[in-house]
Parts: C-alpha cells; structure tokens; sequence
C-alpha cells in the first residue's frame, strides 16, 4: 500500500494529494491500489475521531483530501475497482440544517466503504421519501439536533409505508435528543448514541 | 432585579442569621458563595416549549410581539416550581443579534427560529458588515423583552447571554464554511516553509477565518455594550462560545485560533463578562482553573456537554469527582438533567438518579444547582416539576 497517499489523507493534506496521486499513476501504481491507500487514510482519521485524537476540521480535511485525490484518480479506475459496502442516504429532518453530525456519519461510513448519498439539511418527508425512490439505498439515516424537528422522523417512516418503500430500506436514526425508545416508538431499525457507531449499525442492519 | 450585590448581601444575611427561609432567587443566590439550606433549582423558561405551556403561542408569534413572550414568561413562572426562572424570550438564536447582520431566519408556528442563509459567503462580505450604533430588530427585542421582565418581576433573574467571537461567527459564516476556514488557516499558519503555504493559498484563503474572528469580536463586544446603553447590567452576564469544544475542535485549536479572541472582547468589556468554556470532562475543568478568562463565572462546573449515555443522563462516573473538584475551587456544581432524559425516563428512573446526585453533593457538601436543559415536545412541565420536587426531598444539607 502508498503509506504517503494514506498519510496524506488521513491528516487531510488536501494541499499534495493531487501531485502525490498523479506521481504515484506516472510511476506505474496500479490505481486500484492508489484508491485502497485513500480508503485506508480515511479510515485511520476515522479511528482516530473515535479516540479523540481528531475532531471536525481533521475529518473535514481527510474528506476533502479523499475528494482531490478522487478527482485524479476515478477515471483512471476499471468497473470493478471501487466495491462499495453498500449504499446509504442521509439527511437532517425539516427544520433543523444541523449539518455537523450527519457529515460526521457520512464521514465514517465513506471510510468504510459505503457509498453515502448526502441528501443534505431541513429535508422535507417528500424529500426523504424522493432520494429513497431515485437511489435505492440499503440504509437511510436521518439525524435531527432538536426536541421538536425529531418528530419528522416519524413523518418520515409514515410516508415510506405509504409509498411501499419502508420494506426496501432500513432506517436508522440519530442525533442528540433521539434515544433508542423513540427509535423503537416511531418504527426505526436502529438508533445511533454517536457518529462512531454508525459503520457498526449499519453493517449489523445489512 | 434589583442591584444584584445588594441582593446576594441580604441573602446571606438573611442565611446566616437564620432570619427565615430563603427565597427561591436568594438561594440560588447563596448557593453561588456557600451551602444554603438545600441545593437550588433552576430553569431557562426559554427552553420550555411554548405550546407545552399554552398552545396560544407560536414561535411566529412570539418572534413578532415582544408582549407575547413576556405574557409566556410570566405563565412559567406560574407553573414551573424551580427557585429560578430565567430568560424570557423565545426567539432562538435570534435573540444573539446575527439576523441583524444579515443571517436569515426561517420562523415557523412550531419550530424555533433556525438561519437558512449567512451572510459572509467571501471575502469582500465581511467589509460590509459593522458594529451597529444602535440596537435594532431583534437585538433591541431582546433587550427591551429583558427590562420589561425586569420591572414586572423585580426577583427575576435576568442575564444577558450573548454569542462570544466563535459562536457568532458560526452564524454568519455558517457551520460548513467556518471549520474549513480554521482549519485553513491553521494549516497555513503552522506550515513548514513557504512552499507549502504557497500551495495552501491555493485551496483556500487562510486570511479569511482571521477576518471573521476580528470582526465578529468586534461585533460581539459592541452587542454587551449595547446591553448596558439599553439599561441592562452586565453582572452575572456570559459570553457564550459552546461550540468551540470538542468534538467541533480540539482544546489546543480552541487555545491557540478561538481563545485569543474570546480574551480580547473580554478585556474589552473590562472583564465584566463571563467567558466560560464548556468542558466535556472534569479534567477540563480542572486544567480551565489555570486560565484567569475561564476560570470564573456562571457554570465553570458544569455537565452540560459531558458525554451523554444513549438514555441521555451524563456519564454517572464523573459525577463524584466534577462535585469534588467544584468544593476544591470553592464554586457551585451545575448538574443538567437534558431533556431527552426527562422525556424518556420513568419517574422511578429520574428519582434514582436525582437521588443519587444529591445524595452525593450533600455527602461532599458540595454546593449544587439542578437544571434542566430542555422541557421538549413529549415532556410536560409536570415532569420537569417533579425533578425539582425530588430536589427539594433529597437535596438538603
């Protein structure tokens, strides 16, 4: 495995990753393995947010990285190269653009392989029920920071039985005023307590 | 309030000579100095969700009319049994001035105020916008709604709690951009050689976080002046900056790239006002006591941000040691129940635990305040009443 691609990543030197990606392909790399080197940085950040040696402008930084270094890398790759975990669409319910957890959930599940869509904040029900249809994701995560705009959740779940989708994914949810018996009140698969939870519940829901 | 040292004068008297039981504000008054005759109680009527009290009111409402808020004010304080009552405005972070400077709002019927677009998008944004002359909008609202409170409840505690340099700035430049932009800088300004910098430069601005930290010190110190020219006392007032700790950055970052700011307004606003640091852990607030700006104000002993279980009670083995080092240092424990918890737990669950922090404060005779964070759709004002009952029971000295 490049260590200095992985490096690069993992402390979000966003600054060099293109030169060390472009001088990694020039000098015969294969880009697959190029592309396990980034994963493997991400991951190391990742590990090293859940020991709470790095916080949000550390992941901030390796997720930027991983994109620069992406950007030269992914037409170099073959069908095949990039196995994803699976696929998972996230989202803040309407009302709240706390954005801080959720990115830090896409972050850990990016880092381990799954393919995150980030449908973004203050997401409408209809928005959720929508990026379900159009991406087929195996989980959708929803996050809310407040006591009052985690009641969309609810909402949420109600219109995925109502569009016949609830049974094609699983839901998982979280955020700070969110607990595992309103998890199980309003018909959630899982509840995640922090960000560094989230690879686990979602590889135990799949 | 009448002046506040006077207050807390009579209230120690009053303690010390025995001259009758302490009122609620003169206990929560005296438990800032000393043990008064029980831990004390206290509760943001802010944080109590309106509709819980009367479904008359609405954050539409309440962020037009300012007789709204204060009519819902005085409802809380009818039915909410703490010893104090604070804060009396339901306007979100509004009620810190950022709409004032160019954030907007989205105010829905029930849902708090929440900004949906910033103002400072580049460079040039920040040179448009200024320390205002006056209070206005929502700002002067606020300030208007807090000497109204004042003159219709003389004991109400009312303390101005506004945004500090970093908390302000999440509201301007918003919570995307602004860690980018520290961690920009910060890459710029401890890069190795001028090559690297070069290359930084060409990512990102590292100038940009600088100007927005100068110039919403400038802002934040202009709104505590305008407190005191609208009439408000600046005693018992807190610079508020809870989202620089972890996990939104390291201590060290908050040392070196946020701290120096926050001294900045402070020494401006002649050391008047609070400037505490929220801590995740009691170590952290062991090492604060070392630092003149964040070793002195209103919760500097405090659970608030500790890491939660997942039924949202704090971690139960950091309790001891935060109430032994707050005796240490002479000042009071502030214990938060959130109101995750109080939603979810049964009342057998929130005796044991009141129980059980009590129990161990008077044990230490540790001087202890009991709040709560949020009374939340799902709660009731009952629920939170009989925290504050279960305080009373188990709560003596």
């Amino acid at each position: 495995m490049n260590q200095t691609i992985a490096t690069a990543v993992e402390e979000g030197n966003l600054y060099e990753i293109e030169e060390l990606v472009n001088g990694a392909l020039a000098s015969g790399e294969a880009p697959k393995e190029l592309l396990e080197a980034m994963m493997a940085g991400l991951k190391a950040c990742g590990d090293r947010f859940e020991k709470g040696e790095y916080f949000l402008p550390e992941l901030m930084g390796a997720g930027d990285a991983f994109k620069a270094g992406m950007g030269v890398l992914a037409p170099k790759l073959r069908a095949g190269d990039q196995v994803s975990q699976g696929k998972v669409v996230l989202g803040t319910v309407h009302g709240d653009v706390h954005d801080i957890g959720k990115n830090l959930v896409g972050f850990m599940l990016s880092s381990a392989g799954f393919t995150v869509v980030d449908i973004g904040v203050d997401v409408s029900t209809e928005g959720f029920v929508r990026a379900v249809q159009e991406h087929e994701p195996q989980v959708l995560g929803m996050s809310a920071l407040l006591t009052t705009t985690m009641l969309g959740m609810e909402d949420v779940i109600k219109a995925l039985r109502k569009a016949g989708l609830r049974d094609k994914v699983k839901v998982l949810i979280g955020g700070g005023p969110v607990s595992k018996k309103y998890a199980e009140d309003i018909g959630a698969d899982a509840y995640g307590n922090d960000a560094a939870q989230a690879v686990n519940l979602v590889k135990g829901l799949l | 309030m009448a002046n506040p040292m006077v207050m807390m004068g009579k209230a120690l008297l009053k303690h010390t000579l025995h001259l009758g039981e302490l009122t609620g504000t003169e206990r929560f008054m005296v438990s800032a100095v000393t043990l008064p005759d029980r831990a004390s109680t206290f509760l943001a009527a802010t944080n109590v969700e309106p509709e819980l009290i009367d479904p008359r009111f609405d954050y539409v409402l309440l962020s037009q009319s300012m007789e709204a808020n204060l009519e819902l004010f005085g409802l809380v304080r009818q039915r909410v049994k703490a010893d104090v009552v604070a804060v009396p405005y339901w306007l979100g972070l509004m009620c810190v001035g950022p709409a004032e400077f160019g954030t907007v709002f989205k105010i829905e019927k029930r849902r708090v105020p929440y900004p949906v677009d910033y103002p400072i998008k580049k460079r040039e944004d920040i040179d448009r916008i200024k320390p205002p002359q006056q209070a206005s909008g929502y700002l002067k609202m606020v300030f208007d709604i807090n000497k109204e409170a004042q003159r219709r409840y003389p004991d109400a505690m009312i303390m101005v709690m506004m945004d500090g340099p970093w908390d302000l700035a999440m509201l301007l430049r918003g919570d995307r951009e602004l860690p980018k932009d520290l961690r920009i800088h910060r890459d710029y300004t401890e890069a190795k050689d001028q090559a690297t910098r070069d290359k930084i430069r060409r990512f990102g601005d590292p100038d940009i976080y600088p100007a927005i930290m100068e110039l919403t010190t400038q802002l934040s110190v202009r709104i505590f002046q305008l407190a005191e020219e609208n009439g408000l006392s600046l005693l018992g007032s807190a610079m508020v900056d809870q989202y620089a700790a972890k996990p939104i950055m390291s201590r060290e970052d908050y040392f070196k790239y946020v701290h120096p700011y926050r001294v900045k307004a402070w020494t401006a606003l002649k050391k008047k006002v609070g400037a505490g640091y929220q801590v995740t852990s009691p170590q952290e607030s062991e090492q604060n006591m070392s630092d003149p700006v964040l070793n002195k104000g209103f919760g500097v002993f405090s659970n608030y941000i500790y890491p939660q279980t997942p039924e949202g009670v704090t971690l139960p083995e950091y309790d001891l040691p935060s109430l032994r080092l707050a005796k240490k240092y002479k000042q009071g424990y502030m214990y938060m129940v959130h109101g995750k918890y109080l939603r979810d737990a049964t009342q057998a669950q929130l005796d044991a635990t009141v129980q059980r922090i009590c129990q161990m404060a008077t044990g230490e005779r540790t001087n202890l305040m009991v709040s709560i964070a949020s009374v939340p759709p799902g709660a009731s004002v009952e629920k939170a009443n009989y925290v504050f009952q279960l305080v009373e029971k188990y709560g003596r000295y």
